[in-house]
C-alpha cells in the first residue's frame, strides 16, 4: 500500500504553536521576573503565548473533523486517562487558563503572582515536551518513535519562544532588548543544542529499523531532502546560528563606538537589529519546519 | 404495451420502495412488480439462522451483470428497524457455479454502482440516469424528449431506412439476460444484422470452438483433475467459482499449472507456471498432443470419435518440445516438464480454458481448436478429471438462431443441432456473436441505415471514437438504450433511459457446468423516474416502426416453456433466483454431443479454409514480434475490482492507486537492462501513440512482455491503455483482437 | 471467556480483493472507505514470482494502541475482546490512527469519525448484520469464531497450521495468518 502520512500541516502547525506558545509563556515569565523595566516586551510575551497557544487549540478542533462537526464531543476528551493527548488536553488547557489570568491582570495592571507564573511555566514546559511524547509514543512510526523527540521538542518550543518574543521586542520596542541580554544569550545557545538533538534522533532512528532508516533517507536524500536542508537546516538552524555570532560582533562594536544610549541613528545598530530580526523569524520558520518535517516524513514500520 | 405509469420519486431507496419476493416469472408478469412495492419485513435478530430466514423474507433474487458469468445472488433489503434503509449484504448463489456463495470484488463493486444510481447521488461519470429520452441536436448536445416524441422519431427512421433497402443492425451485450427482446426487434425488422459481441468476450474462441465441436458447451471437471492446466487467466474473469475449483484442487492433490504470459491478481495459487508469450498457447498444446503420441498414451476410442485424426498425429511429429520452447518463449525445461506433468496424468488433464484470457486474442479461435483436439486425444471428454461437453440449452439454441426464424432451423434447434444466424465466410465470427468490424464497414459502407444498441461501448473494440463520430452520424438514426451514458452513446442520435438490472426483472439464463444452473433474476426495486425496461422500449420501437410487437410475448412464452421444461416453477428458483438443474448436464461416461456435421470433433474445416484461416487445426504463427531488448508484447487486462470497458469510479481509482495496482508490471530483469527502476516513470509507446505510467517491477510476468491495468487510472488524459492498440481482427474469424500490440518501454528522461 | 479472532489461510487467499469489496457493501461504506487494505509481499524472481496482496483489517489487538491513546474513550475493547470505536464519542482526532501499526484505521469523510473493521463476522452473530468478507471469501480463506475454546474450528486450524499474527510480538493481535 501506498502510505499517506495520516496528519498534515494543520497538526504541525498545532504542535509548533503549542511549542511556540509554551516557550514564549516561559521567556516572558523570566523577562518579566529578571528584566521587569522590559514591560511591553513582557506583556507581549504573554499575549503571544495566550495567542498561539489557543490558535493551535482550534486547529487541532477544526482538524478533528468528527469533534468539529459535533463541538460537544470535545468535552469528552478527558475521558482516557491513558492516553497521552488526554493529557495534552489538561496541560494545554491549564496553560491556556494560567495565561489568560496572566494577560488579564497584565493588562488590569494588577500584579502576577510568581506562584501563577511559575505553575504556568511547569504546565508550559508540559505542553512542549507533550508535543513531543504525543508523537513519541506512536509505536507505528520510528522517527517519533524516540526519546530524543521530547527533549528536541522542548528545545524547539523554548527556541521559538524565545525568538517569537525577541522579535516583537525588536520589531517594536527595541530599547527594551537590550535589557534581555541574559535572555538573548541564552537563545543563542539553543539553536546548538537543537543541533545535537537533531543529529542524535536521525542517528539513532536511522539504526532502529528499516523504516526508521529510510524516513531517514527520506529527509536527507529523498522527497524532503530540499525542505529539510534548505528550509530546517539552512533557514532553521545554520542562518540563526551565523547571524547570532555575525550580530553579537557587531552589536558590540555598536557599543564601544556610539556607547549605550544610542538607537536607531546608528547603521551598525540598525543592522545589528535586522540581523537579529531575521535570524529571530530564521528560527521560528526552522521550528515550523521541524514539525512539519517529522510529521510528514515518518514512515511506518514494514510488517510483512 | 405495458406503461409505467405509476412512478415513484426518484432518489432515495426509502422512497423508491423496494420490490421484495417479487418473483413473478417472466417479464410481463414482473413488469406488475414495478407498480406494486412491498416493504421488506424487519430483519430479525438473535442467531445466523433466525437472521438469515428474516434476511430471505426482506431479499430478492438478483444476477450480477459485472460479466457474463451472470452470477446470482440474493439481495438482503434493509429496513429503518435495522439500521438505514436499502439494499444490503449480496449472499452470492451456491447453487451457481459461477458465483458458489459469493460475487467478485468487480461484481460487488458494480453493484455498489448500480445501488448508488438507484439512491440520490447517482453513479459517477455516468450523467443522467434516470432521466427523461434524450435526442441529439445538431450540435452534438442533447435536449429532453418525451417516450412518445422518441419512439415516434426512432420508428419514424428506422421505417425510412428500410423504405431505402438499407438493414436494422442490433447490436446485443450477451451478458444483458434480456438482450433477447432486442433480438426479437431485430427479427421483427426483417433483420439479419445482429451482433452480440459478447461481453464474455471470447467470441473469437467460440467459433474455434463450433468448427472443431459444434455448439455445445465445455465445462473442465477440475474437481477430479489429477492435471489441470489453465490457458489464459485473468484478474478480470476469475469468477468466485473459478478461484474456489482451482483451489480446492490443489489441496485435493491436484497438480494446477497455469500457461500465461503473467500471473494475474486475483490467480489461485499454481503448482507451476509456463510463462509463454500472448498468442503461442496453442503451440505448447500440440507440443503436448505430440508427446501423448509419442509416449502411445493416446486414448483407445480416440480415433473413432476425432474426424481426420491420422493426417493430424503425422502433422504432430514436428512439433517437438525444442520447437514449442522457441514458438512460445518459455524454457525447454519447462516445457518438458508441462509435458512430463501431462502424460503422468493422462487422461484426468483438465484443460481449463474457461478464463476468456485466453480467448479473445490473436490465435484464440486457433487455441480452442487444439484444445478440442487435445482433449480428444486424451479421451478426456466426459472421463472423470477431463472436460465434459454439456449440449446447449433449447433455449440457448433458441436465442442464436432466433433471427433466421425458419421453421426448419427451429426443428434442428430443437434437436440441439446448430444453426449458424448468417451462412458461412468471412469473417467466421459472425457466426456466432456477428463480426464488430462487419458492423462497422457495413454502415460505412451504407448498407446499415440505423443501429439500436443496448451497449454502444463495445464499439470501442472495432473503431476507435474519431472513427465512430463520422461514422455513427451517417447512420439514418443510431439509438442507444442503456443505464447510463458512455462515451459512445453520447455519439448517437437518441439515448433512451432502461432500468438497470435491479429495477426490471430478467430472463432466465444458463450457467454451464456438469450440472448446470437456471437462473433468473426479478427487479428489486421500483424503477427510477422515466426510465423503462429493456422490453417495453423493444416494442415501443417495434410499434412505432410498424412492425409486429409480438415477439415480446413470444419470448416470454418460450422463457415459460424452457422453464417449465426443466421442472422449474419459482419457488424452486428459490430466494437466490437459481437452481441446478441435473437433466441439463451430463455424467461421467456419457457420450460426449458433437453437433458437427459429422458428429465428431473436426480437425479439418472447410469453413475456415474459406474465411482464410487454418483449415486444418494448428498453430498459426502469429505477427509475434519476438521481443527484444527494450521492445515488448502489451498485455491489457481490468483488475479485480476495476472495469474493462466503463471508466472506474474516482474511489475504485484510489484504492487501485493506494494499493500501487495502477502501475506498469514488468520484468524486473528486463527493467534493470534498460535501466527502470520500480517507481520510475517510463514512456510505453506502440504505432498508436505514447502514454506514461509508473512502473513495478515484479517477477511474475514474461521478460518479452509489459501489463497495463485498465481503468486504474483517470482515462480522460488519454491513459486508457486500449488506446495503445490499434482496433484490428483476427485472421478470418474477424473478432477483435487485442494482443497484437507491440510497444516499446523507455525510462522518461533516458 | 470468549475471546473472537479470525484465520486467514494465505495458501487460499488469491488476493481478488472481493472481501473489501464486499464489506464496503455492507456496511455501507462511502465510496472511498474500505475496513481492509492489501499489504505486497515479497517478490520472488521470474519465474517464480507470484502477485501477492495479503488482506490486512483490524486485528481487534489485545494491546490496543488506538485504545490506549484515545483521548476520547471512543475506542474502547468491547465484548468477546472486540475493539470498537463508538461514533459518538469520536473527535477524529486521528490519533489512534497514528498509534495503529497495521495503518487499518479510516476516517469516515462523511462523519468525520474513524472507523475500521467491526469483525461484524462475531457481531452478527449478537443481531446486526452479518459479516460479508468471511462469507464472500471465494477459496473459504477466512474463519472466524473463539480463540479461546480450543476445540473451536478456528483454534484447532490455528494449532495445526501453525498460524500466527501478521507480527509476532506486537499488540497481541488477534488475527491469524496461515502460510
Ligand atoms: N476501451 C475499451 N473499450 C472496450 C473494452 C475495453 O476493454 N476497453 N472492452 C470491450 C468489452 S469486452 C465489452 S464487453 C464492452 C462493454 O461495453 P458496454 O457493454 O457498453 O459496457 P459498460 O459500459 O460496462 O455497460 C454499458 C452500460 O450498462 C449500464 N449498466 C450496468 N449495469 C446494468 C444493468 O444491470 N442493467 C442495465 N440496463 N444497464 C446496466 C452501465 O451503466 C453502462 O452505461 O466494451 C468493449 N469496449
Ligand atoms: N474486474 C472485471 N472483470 C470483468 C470485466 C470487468 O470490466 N472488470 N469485464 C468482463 C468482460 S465484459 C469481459 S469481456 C471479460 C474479459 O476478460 P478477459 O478476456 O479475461 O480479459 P482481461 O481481463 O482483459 O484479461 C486478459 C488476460 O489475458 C492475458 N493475455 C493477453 N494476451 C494474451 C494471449 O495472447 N494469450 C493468452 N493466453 N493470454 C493473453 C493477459 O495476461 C490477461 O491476463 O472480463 C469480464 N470480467
Ligand atoms: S464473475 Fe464477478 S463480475 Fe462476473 S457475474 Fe460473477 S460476480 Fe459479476
Ligand atoms: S489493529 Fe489497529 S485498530 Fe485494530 S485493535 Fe490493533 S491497533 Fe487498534
Ligand atoms: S480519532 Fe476518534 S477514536 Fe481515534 S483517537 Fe481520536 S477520538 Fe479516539
Ligand atoms: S469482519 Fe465485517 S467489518 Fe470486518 S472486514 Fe469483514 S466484513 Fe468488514
Ligand atoms: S476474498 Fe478471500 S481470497 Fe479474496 S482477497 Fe479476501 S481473503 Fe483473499
Ligand atoms: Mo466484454
Amino acid at each position: 500500500m501506498e502510505f499517506e502520512p495520516i496528519w498534515g500541516a494543520p497538526i504541525a502547525m498545532y504542535l509548533f504553536l503549542a511549542g511556540l506558545g509554551a516557550g514564549a509563556f516561559v521567556a516572558a515569565t523570566a523577562a518579566g521576573r529578571m528584566a521587569p523595566q522590559a514591560k511591553r516586551t513582557v506583556r507581549a510575551g504573554r499575549v503571544i503565548a495566550l495567542g498561539a497557544v489557543a490558535v493551535g487549540l482550534v486547529l487541532l478542533m477544526v482538524d478533528a473533523k468528527g469533534g468539529f462537526l459535533h463541538p460537544w464531543r470535545f468535552a469528552l476528551l478527558l475521558g482516557n486517562v491513558q492516553s497521552v493527548m488526554t493529557w495534552g488536553v489538561v496541560f494545554l488547557a491549564a496553560l491556556v487558563v494560567i495565561a489568560a489570568v496572566v494577560v488579564v491582570r497584565d493588562l488590569l495592571k494588577k500584579s502576577v503572582p510568581f506562584g501563577l507564573e511559575a505553575t504556568g511555566c511547569g504546565f508550559a514546559i508540559a505542553v512542549a515536551m507533550y508535543t513531543g511524547v504525543l508523537l513519541g509514543v506512536v509505536k507505528t512510526f520510528p522517527l517519533w518513535n524516540s526519546a530524543v523527540l521530547p527533549f528536541l521538542f522542548l528545545v524547539s518550543a523554548m527556541s521559538t519562544g524565545v525568538c517569537a518574543v525577541f522579535l516583537f521586542a525588536r520589531l517594536v520596542c527595541p530599547n527594551e532588548v537590550e535589557k534581555l541580554a541574559f535572555l538573548e544569550h541564552v537563545h543563542g545557545w539553543l539553536p546548538w543544542v537543537e543541533t545535537v538533538l537533531v543529529v542524535a534522533l536521525l542517528f539513532f532512528v536511522g539504526l532502529s529499523s528499516e523504516a526508521g532508516a529510510a524516513s531517514v533517507a527520506a529527509l536527507l536524500t529523498g522527497q524532503w531532502a530540499l525542505v529539510f536542508w534548505l528550509g530546517f537546516v539552512v533557514v532553521g538552524l545554520a542562518l540563526p546560528l551565523v547571524l547570532h555570532l555575525v550580530q553579537g560582533r557587531v552589536g558590540a562594536g555598536v557599543r564601544d563606538a556610539c556607547g549605550a544610549e544610542v538607537h536607531g541613528a546608528c547603521p551598525r545598530v540598525e543592522s545589528g537589529r535586522a540581523c537579529g530580526a531575521v535570524s529571530d523569524a530564521a528560527t521560528i520558520v526552522g521550528g515550523f519546519l521541524l514539525r512539519y518535517l517529522v510529521v510528514m516524513a515518518a514512515l511506518p514500520v514494514v510488517l510483512l | 404495451m405495458i406503461r409505467m405509469d405509476d412512478k415513484k420519486g426518484k432518489g432515495a431507496l426509502s422512497r423508491r420502495g423496494f420490490i421484495a419476493g417479487a418473483t413473478a416469472i417472466g417479464a410481463g408478469m414482473a413488469l406488475a412488480g414495478c407498480s406494486g412495492s412491498a416493504d421488506a419485513e424487519p430483519n430479525a435478530s438473535g442467531s445466523d439462522s433466525a437472521m438469515d430466514a428474516a434476511a430471505a423474507a426482506a431479499g430478492a433474487a438478483s444476477c450480477c451483470t459485472g460479466c457474463s458469468a451472470l452470477c446470482a445472488f440474493r439481495a438482503c433489503l434493509r429496513t429503518a428497524e435495522n439500521g438505514d434503509a436499502g439494499i444490503g449484504r449480496f449472499l452470492g448463489s451456491a447453487a451457481h457455479p459461477e458465483s458458489v456463495g459469493s460475487l467478485c470484488a468487480y461484481g460487488y463493486a458494480s453493484a455498489e454502482m448500480l445501488v448508488s444510481e438507484a439512491s440520490a447521488s447517482g453513479a459517477e461519470g455516468e450523467a443522467g440516469r434516470g432521466g427523461a429520452p434524450l435526442r441529439r441536436r445538431d450540435d452534438g448536445s442533447f435536449e429532453e424528449t418525451t417516450w412518445d416524441d422518441a419512439l415516434a422519431r426512432i420508428g419514424e427512421a428506422l421505417a425510412a431506412a428500410k423504405g431505402q433497402g438499407r438493414s436494422v443492425a442490433v447490436l446485443v451485450d450477451e451478458c444483458d439476460p434480456n438482450g433477447r427482446y432486442l433480438y426479437g426487434l431485430a427479427d421483427a425488422l426483417g433483420s439479419q444484422r445482429v451482433y452480440s459481441y459478447a461481453s464474455d468476450g471470447g467470441s473469437d474462441a467460440r467459433c474455434g470452438e463450433l468448427q472443431a465441436i459444434g455448439a455445445s458447451r465445455t465445462v473442465p471437471d477440475v474437481e477430479q483433475a489429477r492435471l489441470v492446466v489453465v490457458v489464459g487467466a485473468s484478474s478480470g474473469r476469475m469468477t468466485p467459482g473459478h478461484a474456489a475449483r482451482l483451489t480446492a484442487a490443489r489441496e485435493r492433490g491436484a497438480v494446477v499449472v497455469l500457461v500465461d504470459a503473467m500471473v494475474p491478481f486475483g490467480m489461485p495459487a499454481v503448482d507451476a507456471w509456463v510463462p509463454v508469450l500472448p498468442g503461442t498457447e496453442a503451440a505448447l498444446l500440440l507440443a503436448g498432443a505430440a508427446a501423448l503420441v509419442r509416449e502411445g498414451l493416446e486414448a483407445e476410442g480416440a480415433s473413432a470419435c476425432v474426424e481426420g485424426l491420422d493426417a493430424w498425429r503425422e502433422s504432430l511429429a514436428s512439433c517437438t518440445p525444442a520447437w514449442a520452447a522457441r514458438k512460445t518463449g518459455a524454457s525447454e525445461a519447462d516445457v518438458e516438464a508441462f509435458l512430463a506433468r501431462l502424460c503422468a496424468a493422462a487422461p484426468a488433464c483438465a484443460i481449463d480454458a474457461s478464463c476468456p484470457g485466453s480467448l479473445r486474442f490473436g490465435n484464440a479461435a486457433e487455441t480452442a481448436r487444439v484444445v478440442c483436439a487435445l482433449n480428444a486425444l486424451l479421451g478426456a471428454y466426459n472421463v472423470a478429471g477431463g472436460t465434459f461437453v454439456v449440449p446447449e440449452t433449447s433455449w440457448d439454441a433458441a436465442a442464436r438462431h432466433y433471427a433466421t426464424g425458419s421453421a426448419e432451423d427451429e426443428d434442428r434447434a430443437a434437436d440441439g443441432g446448430f444453426v449458424p444466424r448468417a451462412d458461412g465466410g468471412a469473417p467466421l465470427a459472425r457466426v456466432e456473436a456477428g463480426s464488430l468490424f462487419d458492423l462497422v464497414e457495413g454502415i460505412e459502407a451504407g448498407e446499415i441505415g440505423a443501429l439500436v444498441t443496448g451497449a454502444p461501448e463495445v464499439l470501442a473494440w472495432a473503431c476507435d471514437a474519431e472513427r465512430a463520430q463520422r461514422m455513427l452520424p451517417s447512420l439514418d438514426v443510431s439509438v442507444s438504450i442503456c443505464a447510463g451514458q458512455g462515451q459512445y452513446a453520447r455519439l448517437c442520435d437518441f439515448v433512451l433511459p432502461r432500468c438497470s438490472s435491479f429495477e426490471e426483472p430478467g430472463l432466465p439464463h444458463v450457467a454451464y457446468a456438469q450440472k448446470p444452473a437456471v437462473c433468473r433474476s426479478a427487479a428489486l426495486i421500483a424503477p427510477a423516474d422515466d426510465v423503462r425496461p429493456l422490453r417495453d422500449v423493444c416494442c415501443g420501437i417495434a410499434e412505432a416502426a410498424g412492425v409486429e410487437s409480438s415477439f415480446a410475448q413470444e419470448i416470454d412464452a418460450r422463457a415459460e416453456a424452457f422453464l417449465a421444461d426443466a421442472g422449474l416453477s419459482s419457488e424452486a428458483l428459490g430466494d437466490s433466483g437459481s437452481v441446478q438443474v441435473a437433466s441439463l448436464g451430463v455424467s461421467y461416461g456419457d457420450a460426449p454431443l458433437f453437433a458437427t456435421g459429422s458428429g465428431k470433433v473436426e480437425l479439418r474445416s472447410a469453413a475456415c479454409a474459406d474465411a482464410g484461416a487454418l483449415e486444418v487445426c494448428g498453430f498459426a504463427d502469429a505477427a509475434n514480434a519476438a521481443p527484444e531488448n527494450g521492445v515488448f508484447r502489451l498485455l491489457v487486462a481490468a483488475l479485480p475490482v476495476t472495469s474493462a470497458a466503463r471508466a472506474s469510479s474516482k474511489a475504485v481509482r484510489a484504492f487501485v492507486g493506494k494499493e500501487r495496482l495502477d502501475r506498469m508490471l514488468i520484468n524486473a530483469e528486463s527493467a534493470r537492462t534498460l535501466g527502470i527502476a520500480e517507481d520510475d516513470e517510463v514512456v510505453v509507446s506502440s504505432s498508436s501513440g505514447s502514454q506514461t505510467w509508473r512502473a513495478r517491477l515484479v517477477g511474475h510476468i514474461h521478460p518479452g512482455a509489459v501489463f497495463l491495468p485498465l481503468a486504474a487510472v483517470e482515462q480522460d488524459d488519454g491513459l486508457s491503455p486500449l488506446l495503445l492498440v490499434e482496433p484490428h481482427a483476427t485472421a478470418g474469424f474477424g473478432a477483435p483482437d487485442l494482443s497484437q500490440a507491440t510497444v516499446t518501454v523507455r525510462k522518461v528522461g533516458a | 471467556m470468549t475471546r473472537y479472532g479470525m484465520l486467514i489461510d494465505l495458501e487460499r487467499c488469491t488476493g481478488c480483493l472481493a472481501c473489501r469489496s464486499a464489506c464496503q457493501r455492507q456496511n455501507s461504506l462511502p465510496a472511498d472507505m474500505g475496513f481492509i487494505r492489501y499489504e505486497h509481499e515479497e517478490q520472488e524472481a521470474f519465474p517464480n514470482g507470484r502477485p501477492s496482496l495479503v488482506p490486512v483489517q483490524c486485528m481487534h489487538c489485545e494491546d490496543a494502541p488506538c485504545v490506549s491513546v484515545c483521548p476520547t474513550g471512543a475506542s474502547y475493547v468491547g465484548a468477546g475482546g472486540l475493539v470498537a470505536v463508538e461514533e459518538g464519542k469520536c473527535i477524529g482526532c486521528l490519533y489512534c490512527v497514528a498509534a495503529c501499526p497495521y495503518q487499518v484505521r479510516v476516517r469516515n469523510e462523511e462523519t468525520g469519525a474513524v472507523d475500521k473493521c467491526r469483525l461484524c463476522a462475531v457481531s452478527g452473530v449478537d443481531g446486526s448484520h452479518g459479516c460479508t468478507c468471511v462469507d464472500v471469501c471465494p477459496t473459504q480463506a477466512r474463519l472466524v469464531g473463539d480463540l479461546d475454546d480450543p476445540d473451536s474450528e478456528i483454534s484447532r486450524t490455528i494449532a495445526r497450521r501453525n498460524a500466527q499474527p501478521l507480527s509476532v510480538g506486537l499488540t497481541k493481535a488477534k488475527i491469524y495468518y496461515a502460510r
